[in-house]
Formats: C-alpha cells, structure tokens, sequence
C-alpha cells in the first residue's frame, strides 16, 4: 500500500519536473500578463505617475468612442476581404500541386516563401513598390496613361493595399495546408470514382471539396486569427493610417500604450483583442465537437 | 481518343500557365527588390526597365555602413540561437511528459497549456514589457528571447511525435534498468531528429522575424536586431537611400531564405503535421 502511493508519488514527481521548464515561462509571460492586464485595464497609468483606481472608466470611455467600433470593424472587414480569397486560391492551388513532381514541388516553394520571409523587409519592399514617385505599381500604370495614385496615403486605396500584400504572404501557407488535406484522402476513394465514371469536376466539387471540408475549417479559423494579430505589415505600410483607416486593434493597443502611454486605457484594447479571439477559439471548439470527423 | 487526348495536353498547359502566373505575382517584390537593390540613388524614378542602368555593387557595402548592421546581426543571431536552444529544453521535455508519462496531474497541467494556446502574444505585450522594466531588464537579450522561451507549436508537434513510439521500446528500457531520464536522453530524442530539426527551424525562423516585441523591449540602437534596425531606417520620403534600404532587406532575408530552399522538407512537414493534428 505505502510503495505504491511512493510510486504515484514519485511519478507526479517526475511528471511534473518534465513539464515544469516549459510551464514556468508560459506562467510568467503568458497567464500572469492575461491577469495584469484585466488589473491594469481598471487602472490610470502613465508609467511615471503611481496607478490610480479608475473602475470601469477606461472601458466606458473606450465603448464611447468611435474608434474602438471602427477598429474592430476594420478587423472584420480584413478578414472579409482577404479570407475568402487565400480559401479559394489555396483550395484551388493544392488540387494542381498535391502530386509530388519535381515542377510541383518547386511551385509549392515558391508560394510559401512569403510566409519565412521577414514581413519588416518584405513590407518595406511593398511600400517601395506603392511609393507615388518611385513606385513600380505607378510605372506599370502610367504605361496605360494612368496618373500616380498615392496608394498608402489615400483612405481609399490603403486598407485594399494592406489586404493585398497580406493575400500575398498567406496564399502559399493555405495551399501548403489544404496540400497536405488533399494528400490525406484516400487513394481507394479516387480510384471508386474513377471506375465510375466521375469527370475532374465532379471528382473535385463532390469528392475533394466535401473531405477535406474539416482542413477549410480549421483554415477559416486560422486565417481569422492571423489577420487580427497582424501587427508588421501595417506598421510598416502605413501605421494604421490614413485617418486610421488601416488600424486593428493590435495597431491601435500599440499606439495607445507605447506612443500615448495610456497603459490602463490600452490594457482595455488588449483585453478585447484577447477576448475576441477566445470567442473564435471557443467556437471553433464547439463546432469542432458538434461535426463529428471520421478520420 | 485523339481528341481525348489532346483535352488533356490543353488542360495541363492551362494548368501551367495559371501556375506560373502566380508564380511571378508572389515572386515580382523579390525580383524587384533585387534588382533594385543595384540601383544607382539618382536612377530611382522606374522608367520602363526594371533592369539597373549601373550595377552597382557599393551599394551592400554601403547599406551596412548606414547603421551599426554588424551589431543587429549579431543580435539576431544570439537571441535567435538562445531561444531555439531554450525550446530544445523545454519544449521536448514537455512533449513527452505528455505523451508518454503517466502522472496525475497531466490532464489538468495539459489544459492549462492548451489554455494559453488562445492567448494572442498580442495582447500580453504591455504587461510583459512592464515585468521587463520592473526586472530593470528592457535592452537585454534576456528581454528579447522571454516570451518565447517555450513554444506550443513545438510542444505539440514533439507530442504527437512521441506518441508514434511505441510503449514496448520504453518497457524493455525500463527492464535493462534505464530510468526515465536515460531513458528519454538515449532512446527517445536520437528518434525524434527530424521533429526536433521540424522545431529548430521553425524556432530560428520566427525569431529572427520577430519585430513588434524585440522593438518595445529595446530603446538602445546597440541592442536591436536586424529587423527593428531595419525598420528605423524605412522611410518614405527616403529618396535616393531606397536602393540602399533594398540592399539591407535582401540581406536581411537571405538568411531564412538559405534555411528555407535548403530544408523545404522540415518547413513543408512542421505546417502539415501541426496544422492537420
């Protein structure tokens, strides 16, 4: 009776100390600052003077204002406007390069590239290419007799800039991801629709778009996050403006806390942007549970 | 069947063509900012070819004598060796206990990981950048490297790994006498080489590309890295310095562009096992 509580006990032990070098910096760097920032966001803090109790001030002031709303609107019209198309593209892309032919593999690279490539460099390469006076976006244009257009300082062409460069550096991870969807479905499936009959598009709209249904999900949630942190790129191109016309809400917290030092009042943002995506995680939790995938 | 035949061989054709134009929309800001970064200053206004008029070769030289370039690099590159060698720590030590080990409070400690997994970093930078001033640690590498001392991704990726092994090898370990330790150290980990390859690279990669972070936590120029040192010398209004900028960011990449064509199988397999589960 005793050796075997020993037992458990020594187990736990050495349980315990495995996981213990990967929990202490998730403790300190990603739970404690959740905590602090549910703290600091009923608080008045300026990093200099001590913090005042404030209540729910900066959030009732937050709420008021219409930024909040415009940013988070923002935030959905990027997803709105990019998601649709690297879903789309990506499906499409991985049905033409899920073989494994040296020509597909190189395409394969290629789109991914965006993806590795350092979006401080890549993004100051983009903003080159828009710039009104050297830009190689006007040159091309001005071959058509198109006058310059001040793409990032225009509020009517910089959020399309920014959801442009940001199709840019996703299509190749979601082609890369639904690849390896399309790879999963079983050669027995291709080879019983074949003997009867099914043309490509019936294969495709019938047998690959149903199966692999469970990656476009997991995709559509994945890609919703990513453009909600999106943080480089639109510091880089435009830092949220034109007239905050690019700005999200990462953008927006950033500027509130290290350009205004409104910590408390920033901290409210962050718990928003933290709160929001939560929701999308505990949806796609439930739906993941509801739709049950046999795999 | 000719006529059969001759559908397919237009369809493939097709195929290529769509392709390849996608090819060349992905891969026109490298080409262009390669080719640029050979621009002479006054050749900036593009007219019509996107060929330089000179080469100009001073151009990289120069680019790097703009800002102390030689100091981001090595920044970059010990913050971005500490943090892989830090998740080589933590990270498979982590993976195991969750696959292999049976202890009593592994359900509880895996969900509170699987918890932070939906923490956005985001979202926890003004807190953690007021832990590093009140550590008095903001300009250190230290700094640089917290948040990413551990990864979930390489968490997960190493457990699903793990689980693959089968139990029969860690028994007949056990009864040659090998504790747990000895166990994972010899057995374990020279079996995992390509898991543990799939996480160095990925570890390296996002934090050489990490910006938002390493900007906040650092204010001293001598502390930088490659990407925030970059980012302060972007400007619009630069004018004849573009080329030069070109120069500094086709440097920039050059590294993970190395890593990437050299090693496209482990990047290739670290995006398809996570992200399919």
């Amino acid at each position: 009776m005793r050796s075997s509580r020993t037992k458990t006990l020594h187990k736990e032990a050495v349980g315990v100390a495995f996981v213990l070098p990967a929990l202490i910096p998730l403790l300190l760097f990603t739970i404690y600052p959740v905590i602090r920032s549910f703290i600091l966001s009923f608080f008045s803090y300026n990093m200099i003077t001590p913090m005042k109790f404030v209540g729910l001030k900066n959030y009732r002031n937050l709420f008021a204002s219409t930024e909040i709303w415009d940013t988070i609107l923002r935030n959905v019209e990027y997803a709105v406007a990019v998601i649709p198309i690297t879903l789309a593209a990506g499906f499409m892309l991985s049905v033409m390069l899920s073989g494994k032919s040296k020509a597909n593999v190189f395409y394969r690279t290629l789109y991914f590239a965006p993806h590795v490539t350092s979006m401080v460099a890549m993004s100051s390469v983009w903003l080159f290419i828009f710039h009104p006076q050297y830009g190689a976006l006007n040159a091309a244009l001005s071959i058509f007799g198109i006058p310059p257009i001040r793409w990032l300082n225009d509020t009517n062409t910089a959020f399309g800039c920014i959801c442009a460069v940001t199709i840019w550096r996703m299509i190749g991870y979601d082609t890369l991801v639904f690849i390896g969807g399309v790879q999963n479905i079983s050669k027995d499936v291709f080879e019983a629709a074949t003997i009867d009959g099914a043309t490509s598009w019936q294969r495709l709209r019938y047998i690959i778009f149903p199966l692999v249904s469970p990656t476009t999900f997991m995709l559509l949630i994945l890609n919703t996050i990513d453009v909600m942190q999106m943080f480089t790129t639109i510091n880089v191109l435009t830092d949220g403006g034109p007239a905050n016309s690019t700005q999200n809400l990462v953008v927006m917290l950033q500027d509130y806390a290290f350009n205004r030092f409104q910590i408390g009042y920033a901290s409210a943002i962050s718990n928003i942007l933290f709160v929001l995506i939560l929701v999308i995680h505990i949806f796609q939790r439930i739906l993941e549970r509801k739709v049950q995938y046999d795999q | 069947m000719i006529s059969e035949n001759s559908r397919i061989t237009s369809l493939k054709v097709l195929k290529y063509i769509i392709l390849s134009l996608i090819a060349f929309a992905i891969a026109v800001p490298y080409i262009w900012m390669i080719l640029s970064s050979f621009r002479e200053g006054s050749d900036i206004m593009v007219k019509g070819s996107w060929i330089p008029d000179v080469w100009r070769w001073q151009n990289y030289p120069e680019a790097m004598a703009m800002a102390p370039f030689g100091r981001f690099f090595m920044n970059s590159i010990i913050t971005s060796l500490l943090t892989v060698c830090a998740q080589l720590i933590t990270c498979p030590l982590a993976g195991f206990a969750f696959a292999k080990l049976d202890f009593r409070s592994k359900g509880f400690l895996f969900n509170i990981f699987l918890c932070t997994m939906m923490v956005p970093s985001e979202s926890t930078i003004i807190a953690n950048y007021l832990t590093m001033a009140s550590w008095h640690m903001t300009d250190t590498y230290f700094a640089i490297i917290a948040p990413s001392l551990t990864s979930m991704f390489a968490i997960f990726l190493l457990r699903q790994f793990f689980k693959t092994i089968p139990d029969a090898l860690l028994d007949a370990a056990k009864i040659d006498g090998a504790n747990v330790i000895e166990t994972f150290l010899r057995i374990v980990l020279p079996l995992a080489k390509s898991a543990l390859a799939t996480i160095v690279i990925f570890g390296f990669v996002s934090s050489w590309n990490a910006y938002l972070w390493p900007t906040l936590v650092t204010s001293d120029t001598y502390m930088r890295t490659v990407q925030t040192g970059l980012r302060y010398m972007v400007d619009p209004d630069l004018g004849s310095e573009w080329p030069k900028i070109l120069a500094a960011s086709t440097v920039i990449i050059l590294p993970v562009m190395a890593l990437f064509v050299s090693l496209q199988k482990y990047f290739v397999q670290g995006i398809t096992k996570v992200g399919l589960k």
